[in-house]
């Protein structure tokens, strides 16, 4: 009996010991999501303003405080018929110092990335999207970084028409990439266009 | 107190009796055998003391004793195992029969030790809750297969599958933190909350299964609300000498092959030294559905396990190593990002990622490790009372690898996971258990538990905490002719503080949650053939991590989830009412209940949406109600012939969330299951050879709430599975079957499969095994 207890007192020992691990509960790391984008850009420039070929717009969707809490705070895309603009999408991390420009692994990554445009039914026949970017698989497919927003076959209207734009980042992980969005959306936004 | 004086009453017995023996000089023998109350399967092993000769013998492996050399007078015999619950008798010698005695597992708390001296009579049993076994005759068909596959044919229990390689038992629509499960008596603690999350248990070292159906709190803890699944290794070797098994299947659906070796061995004059080890290894590639591969949800794990056992005079002491390593791969198509991809993948029919079958592992992932060590403590007094303490420390770790996205492909962020949680619990239990006195026998006992959790890892889904959860209880059970009764009381404590860390600075909340908990049942035996058991018990669950404190993206369920912190403790209800008959060739038993679970805490959609740069997601929160479980659950056997026997049983479930009115979502549907098993002595040369035949009609669930689900419930479907085996295979001593399950490659999809979104379940699959003792 009492060897026994010897035997018990010191395997219960060796378990408390073996318990005291680094990873103490109390001491929680800082929870702070590492994998966000908070700012999603749309810079583009007016194609008929020759002498202005800097970019002369610069249209934001910004979540400032990630998944949850407030909403995003988006722009308005203010379009004008008859003119081709020139845009490319610029996306950024603000929680990072300094901003972190996220969009470049998209570049990097273009063959197996594509952005797809899609506005709403009553601009579609309005709105015509061209992308301007390719990969580098062949066939060459779209990207979608650069792209033209043609407005050229309206006439002005005179009261704006109100619609949207959506725009999907798809990623062709284990998939081939085609020209159809894959079943994963790494970004699935919509931004409110006024067309005059 | 009360347990003082009934040791120092049967003390004062046990002198009184002992002096009160005659002295003659001719000499017997007495001979007997012990076995299980339930299985009747022989207790190898037992340790028989005669006082007060205090004469120490052991049953052999037909669970048969002999004592030779007694007096004529009266003795008395202290039958001891493991696991079960000690008798001591008294006898007259000599006697005229052998003694047939029949020890309830401690399990079975209204069981009671049951003597025959005459063979004819039936060795009846008895429980207080409703309790089925899987021993290691049955599960040996199955060995080699998953717990799931183990579990699934008996009639209450269902799978929760989370694709081929992952499933979690539930039993009567409640699983996860309502059920518990004990591996070798120390409760399994991983990240338990988790629908994909598995127990991390090697099946292989898995030689009896029992389920405890309905609320059995009282001794088995908080959160035992929906049952217990309790898994116990193989017993230790008592003869001399070291012997082993090999195991080895192979499956076609996945090209699976799994192996294990088992080593056992018992040393010293005395055979009290024993120890046994066990290696697994299993390898699996993609499943295959009927119409294509299933792509990424291959899968790999290694096991070790090892105890040892040193008998004293009075005691026993254990110690046990085991550690589970699993690799997982989640099916690639599972992963979708929003509402949108979710709907599109459901309207084309079939996952979108499909590729070549492949072992490897991809993204998404989980990688497990589980590690457990135990030390057990086993007192045993003169007069059969005992007091057992059990010692243990767990240590899981879970990482989960989600789909890489442009966000991380080229930054050091690449491989980390995005969640990696460290679970650490040390429990203590101790128990005392009181012999027969006045009719009652009994347990008190107490139980601490210490959890910590750590979280790191790209995205905190759950935070840190520490739990602290102290229980104590006691059990009394009488029985007299006819009846049979058993009550207990429990009470609990749980304080569960959350640390997490805003700007630098640590935040924590504490939350206390305590309950009492209680238990009444009562047997009545009509006449052996017959008995009525009716039950009515309590349990109680505090609500768990992340039904307090999720916050964030569910990517393989599409929702964002949001923990509350305001929740209260689930207590449940559960009354039960059961029917044995036993007749020779017939058996059957039938049990309806009716299962009240107040504040049931589950996941709603909450009618608002989240969106995100990735699209819009249903914000999911967790909503208490008062839920409803009722069903019934009967099963048949019938011994056609004498080596053919059929069997079939239904079970039938009808839940409901009462303060809604609505049907609750994700309850298992109603189902038939039907057997037909022959055993043929002898075939040509094959030895013992069997054929089963197993056929499952799973009902389609009509009870699903309107508007929640992103589609409907998938249509009624059936299976055929098919087996045929031996234990001789020419001269050499292999046992060895091969089958079938889903025979017909049947196209189905389960309710409770988590991928029926996106995939079918999986279909034909042969299998071989083999299984070589030395």
């Amino acid at each position: 009996m009492k060897n026994n207890n010897k035997t018990i007192i010191t395997i219960i020992t060796i378990l408390t010991i073996s318990s005291c691990s680094k990873e103490d509960p109390k001491q929680p790391l800082p929870n702070n999501p590492q994998e966000v984008l908070t700012t999603i850009l749309l810079k583009g420039y007016n194609q008929n303003d020759s002498l202005n070929t800097n970019y002369q717009f610069a249209y934001k969707w910004e979540d400032l405080d990630g998944d949850g809490g407030n909403l995003p705070v988006i722009d308005t895309i203010n379009l004008d018929s008859g003119i081709i603009y020139t845009c490319k999408i610029i996306i950024l991390d603000k929680t990072k110092t300094p901003f972190d420009t996220v969009s470049i692994a998209i570049q990097e990554e273009k063959n197996v990335h594509q952005f797809f445009f899609s506005p709403s039914a009553n601009l579609i026949s309005k709105i015509k999207v061209e992308i301007l970017d390719f990969d580098t698989n062949i066939p060459s497919l779209p990207v979608g970084l650069s792209f033209n927003l043609n407005t050229k076959n309206n006439q002005s209207f005179t009261t704006p028409i109100l619609g949207s734009l959506n725009m999907v980042l798809s990623h062709y992980d284990g998939v081939p990439k085609t020209i159809d969005k894959s079943s994963e959306s790494d970004i699935d936004i919509n931004f409110p266009v006024k067309l005059k | 107190m009360k347990s003082i004086v009934f040791f120092a009453l049967t003390f004062w017995c046990f002198i009184f009796i002992n002096n009160a023996i005659a002295q003659q000089n001719q000499t017997f023998i007495i001979k007997g055998i012990i076995t299980d109350s339930v299985t009747k399967k022989p207790l190898a092993n037992a340790t028989i003391i005669l006082y007060p000769n205090q004469t120490i013998s052991y049953a052999n492996e037909q669970g048969m004793f002999e004592i030779p050399n007694v007096l004529v007078g009266k003795y008395q015999l202290s039958i001891d195992y493991l696991g079960y619950h000690p008798a001591l008798i008294t006898i007259k010698i000599p006697l005229n029969e052998p003694l047939i005695i029949a020890l309830p597992s401690e399990e079975n708390h209204l069981h009671d030790v049951i003597i025959a001296t005459d063979k004819k009579l039936s060795i009846s049993e008895y429980s207080l809750q409703n309790h089925s076994v899987l021993d290691a005759k049955k599960l040996d068909i199955l060995r080699g297969q998953t717990m799931g596959d183990m579990l699934k044919n008996m009639a209450g229990v269902t799978l929760l599958n989370s694709g081929p390689s992952i499933s979690k038992p539930v039993i009567r629509g409640l699983h996860s933190n309502r059920v518990t499960v004990l591996n070798n008596g120390i409760k399994q603690e991983g990240q338990n909350w988790g629908a994909d999350h598995g127990p991390e248990i090697d099946p292989f070292a898995i030689n009896k299964l029992e389920i405890i159906k309905g609320a059995s709190s009282l001794q088995y803890g908080p959160e035992a609300i929906g049952g217990v699944i309790k898994i116990s290794a193989k017993d230790f070797k008592q003869q001399n000498g070291i012997s082993g098994t090999y195991s080895l299947s192979g499956f076609s659906n996945n090209w699976q092959v799994a192996n294990s070796l088992f080593l056992e061995g018992n040393h010293l004059k005395k055979q009290n030294l024993s120890w046994r080890f066990q290696a697994s290894y299993r390898k699996a590639g993609d499943s295959k559905t009927p119409e294509y591969v299933l792509s990424n949800t291959a899968f790999a794990e290694f096991d070790l396990g090892t105890a040892m056992q040193y008998k004293f005079k009075n005691s026993i002491i254990e110690y046990s190593f085991s550690y589970f390593q699993s690799s997982l791969g989640i099916l690639r198509a599972a992963h979708v990002h929003n509402v949108s991809d979710l709907q599109n993948t459901i309207a084309n029919g079939k996952p979108s990622v499909i590729n070549d079958f492949t072992y490897n592992i991809g993204r998404p992932k989980q990688e497990v490790t589980h590690l457990i060590n135990t030390v057990k403590y086993l007192y045993l007094f003169k007069n059969s009372s005992k007091i057992s303490v059990d010692l243990s420390q767990q240590i899981n770790n879970r990482k989960e690898f989600d789909v890489l996205s442009f966000l991380s492909m080229n930054s050091d962020l690449k491989d980390k996971p995005a969640y990696d949680l460290t679970l650490t619990t040390n429990q203590i239990t101790a128990k005392y258990e009181h012999k027969k006195f006045a009719g009652f026998k009994g347990v008190i006992g107490f139980s601490l538990s210490n959890q910590g959790n750590y979280a790191t890892g790209k995205q905190f889904f759950i935070p840190n905490f520490i739990s602290n959860n102290y229980g104590v209880y006691i059990i009394e059970k009488w029985n007299k002719k006819h009846w049979q009764a058993e009550g207990g009381i429990r009470y609990d404590w749980i304080n569960f503080t959350r640390y997490i860390n805003v700007n630098n600075e640590v935040l924590s909340n504490d939350l206390n949650y305590q309950n009492a908990t209680g238990s009444l049942g009562l047997t009545y035996l009509v006449n052996t053939n017959l008995k009525i058991i009716g039950n009515i018990s309590t349990a109680w669950r505090a609500p768990s991590v992340n039904e307090l404190y999720a916050l964030g993206l569910h990517a393989a369920v599409t929702s964002y989830e949001q923990g509350n912190s305001n929740l209260i403790a689930e207590q449940s209800y559960n009354t039960e009412l059961n029917i044995k008959y036993n007749q020779n060739k017939f058996e059957w038993d039938a049990s309806i209940y009716h299962h009240v679970i107040n504040n049931f805490i589950y996941r709603l959609p909450s009618n608002t949406y989240n969106t995100s740069f990735r699209g819009v997601f249903p914000v999911f929160n967790y909503t208490q109600t008062n839920a409803i479980l009722q069903g019934f659950e009967t099963n048949l056997s019938y011994q056609i012939q004498k080596n053919i026997s059929i069997n079939s049983s239904y079970s039938f479930l009808y839940a409901t969330d009462l303060s809604r009115n609505i049907p609750l979502i994700y309850m298992p549907a109603n189902r038939i299951q039907s057997g037909i098993n022959w055993q043929i002595a002898k075939l040509k040369k094959i030895k013992n050879a069997f054929i089963q035949i197993n056929h499952q009609y799973v009902f389609e669930q009509t009870r699903i709430p309107a508007g929640i689900d992103f589609t409907n419930a998938p249509a009624a479907y059936q299976l055929v599975d098919f087996a045929f085996g031996a234990n001789d295979f020419t001269k050499a001593k292999i046992n060895w079957s091969i089958g079938m399950q889903n025979a017909f490659n049947n196209c189905y999809r389960d309710y409770l499969s988590r991928y029926r979104y996106y995939a079918l379940d999986a279909g034909r699959n042969v299998f071989i095994k083999l299984s070589i003792p030395f």
